[in-house]
């Protein structure tokens, strides 16, 4: 088996590695699968190991690159998915015991974009039943039993996709592939301390994958590099015939995404930071700390004025988001929830939050996307003063795992424009900043305008390289659970 | 939802009648219930809660009596779901009707012009 150090390197390292035949795809993904089976279950991080076609793939690539014809950056690399992307090769469940037996006969078209670039599927990753479009308030809500990060196994790794964050977090896959209706990429990468990329609303096709919200939902890469983030979109985004709603990106390809890319048209130099008012006074003392670390080393590293307090066009963006995600969840899922197999699910909360959501009136729903308009065009103007918007990923460390999430912190109250950015769809980006309670991870977020992934991309790789919390590792022991920061 | 077929709603449709009667009823609870209304809207926060994703309006509503109109609604709920929940969910999806009733009041703060038309852009072929 390969070394860990091998196996928490970046893609553009394995690739580096791959290429020169340093090490082969076979034994890379041999290295991983032997992860996922070890320590995989105990997390509660997999929802299936596609040990028999991973290894195929494996071989054919090894077969291809030996013959020189190398694909690209991901060739050869190991990876894993969400269970929510349809896959010919293993069930796709939907983290919901009413699909524990649900079979495609086709691939997504991100995971068949990924294969065409060379990367190797290699497991259906745990996630929170029907992306907790149900309204899940803990963390054992999925049959695969509640996801830990692996940073400390008693508290919970995020949602909705949890296993994507714990599996990528642990090394048991180079990257994975997330969905996000409304903070499911970010949150699992703030509680286990990867990083994580929502893309632009449209910029990946979601051909295959589970609808919860037609309006909001997107696929985005969880990697433990931010650089790595951007190789995984390139091979993924673009338009697809199957989803209407996808487009090619509007990528500024410039060297150096910031060059032009600044508030209003500024250059590098007047790169603005705006600090979301709210979003971190409250928050847990540590996350606030390490919030204000990391404006430091942002101000440092990509030469950002950093405006503090600043606050976001004033809508009722909870009310939107939480109306728009029940009307067309309830309508995504009404017939589960009108035979009442909704009852099936393992989360008690789960069982009963689709009822009230069909009884959302078609006016409050069209109200709430009537809004959307007027909120894209305040974020817009927000952004001809602002290059990017920063707050804390999360305001707490991991909930854990044997409490609701009510109980978890309620003395901590801090605003988050997760809501509020996915209902514009605009991207965002989470990167690990430190540790917290219970040496649980921490992390910032940056949120650009509409196609400015390659920006965010940019500035967090900017901040990784004045910074190590990406490379920590964390320490699984199979036999206790117990894990430990490995300075 | 691909490999999904759309809903016959033929139960629904064997209830019709007792339903339209009812719609009435909540009709006019929803129109006697300003006060309601008015003290959802006090307490409309500022800003942008943090809530576990995705959010769910519903935890903003725990804990508080549900109001006419949300009461009014947990009948539609009860004759169409009832015989499916047990007594403490049914109490659940009342909280999460007054949840429903609290965002609506909320959303209905913003005012749109006429020309202000929904998000999506429906195109022909």
């Amino acid at each position: 088996m390969l070394s860990e150090d091998i196996l928490y390197s970046s893609i553009t390292e394995l690739g580096r590695l791959l290429r020169a035949g340093r090490i082969s795809p076979v034994e890379l993904t041999e290295s991983y699968l032997d992860r996922l089976e070890r320590f995989g279950k105990s997390l509660g991080a997999v929802a299936e190991v596609m040990r028999a076609s991973a290894m195929k793939e494996a071989r054919e690539a090894e077969r291809e690159i030996k013959r020189g014809r190398y694909r690209g950056p991901l060739h050869g690399i190991p990876y894993g998915v969400k269970d929510l992307l349809a896959t010919r090769n293993a069930k796709t469940t939907w983290g919901a015991e009413p699909y524990r037996n649900q079979q495609f006969d086709y691939d997504a078209t991100v995971v068949r974009r990924l294969r065409e670039a060379g990367a190797i599927l290699i497991a259906k990753l745990a996630m929170i039943e029907l992306a907790g479009g149900m309204g899940y308030n803990q963390a054992d809500a999925a049959w695969t039993g509640p996801c830990s990060t692996p940073w400390n196994t008693g508290y919970w790794s995020g949602g909705s996709s949890s296993g994507p964050g714990a599996a990528t977090a642990a090394a048991l896959v180079s990257f994975s592939i997330g969905s996000e209706t409304s903070g499911s990429i970010s949150t699992p990468s703030a509680f286990c301390g990867v990083t994580g990329l929502r893309p632009t609303y449209g910029a990946v096709s979601r051909h295959g994958a589970m609808a919860l919200c037609w309006t909001l939902d997107k696929l985005g890469p969880m990697c433990r590099y931010a650089k790595d983030c951007e190789i995984v979109l390139r091979a993924m985004a673009g338009h697809d015939p199957l989803d209407a709603s996808s487009q090619d990106p509007k990528y500024d390809e410039r060297k150096g995404a910031l060059a032009g890319r600044g508030a209003g048209g500024r250059k590098r130099s007047a790169l603005r930071i705006a600090v979301m008012k709210e979003s971190y006074e409250k928050a847990q003392p540590e996350v606030r700390a390490n919030f204000l670390r990391s404006l430091e080393v942002l101000k440092q590293a990509a030469n950002a004025e950093i405006v503090m307090d600043v606050k976001l066009p004033d809508f009722p963006y909870g009310a939107a988001v939480g109306t728009i995600v029940d009307a067309e969840g309830a309508s995504a899922f009404r017939e589960l929830i009108e035979s009442h197999q909704v009852q099936q699910l393992r989360a008690p909360r789960d069982r009963v939050g689709g009822y009230s959501a069909m009884l959302v009136t078609a006016v409050d729903y069209l109200h709430a996307m009537r809004l959307r308009a007027p909120m894209r065009r305040a974020w817009k103007e927000m952004f001809s003063k602002y290059s990017l918007i920063a707050a804390p990923s999360r305001s707490t460390v991991a909930y854990p795992i044997d409490k609701t999430f009510e109980q978890a912190y309620p003395n901590i109250n801090a605003s988050s424009p997760i809501g509020a950015s996915n209902l514009v769809g605009v991207p965002g980006i989470s990167i690990p900043n430190g540790f917290g309670e219970n040496n649980l991870p921490t992390g910032i977020q940056l949120i650009g305008p509409a196609w400015s992934e390659l920006l965010l991309t940019e500035i967090a790789d900017k901040y990784q390289q004045s910074t190590d919390w990406h490379k920590r590792r964390p320490t699984i022991n199979k036999s206790e659970g117990r894990v430990q920061n490995d300075e | 939802m691909k490999a999904r077929k759309p809903t016959d709603d033929s139960k629904s449709r064997s209830s019709r009648t007792s339903r339209r009667r009812f719609a009435k009823a909540v009709a006019a609870t929803i129109a006697a219930a300003p006060l309601a209304s008015s003290l959802v809207k006090a307490q409309r926060p500022t800003g942008t809660k943090e809530t576990p994703a995705p959010p769910n309006p519903q935890t903003a509503a725990q804990g508080q009596q549900p109001s006419p109109v949300a009461e009014a609604y947990a009948e539609v709920a009860r004759r169409r779901f009832g015989d499916h929940l047990t007594p403490e969910q049914f109490e659940q999806v009342k909280k999460d009707l007054q949840a429903n009733v609290q965002a609506a009041e909320r959303l209905s703060t913003v005012k749109l012009n006429n020309s202000d038309e929904p998000d999506f852009i429906f195109s022909v072929e």
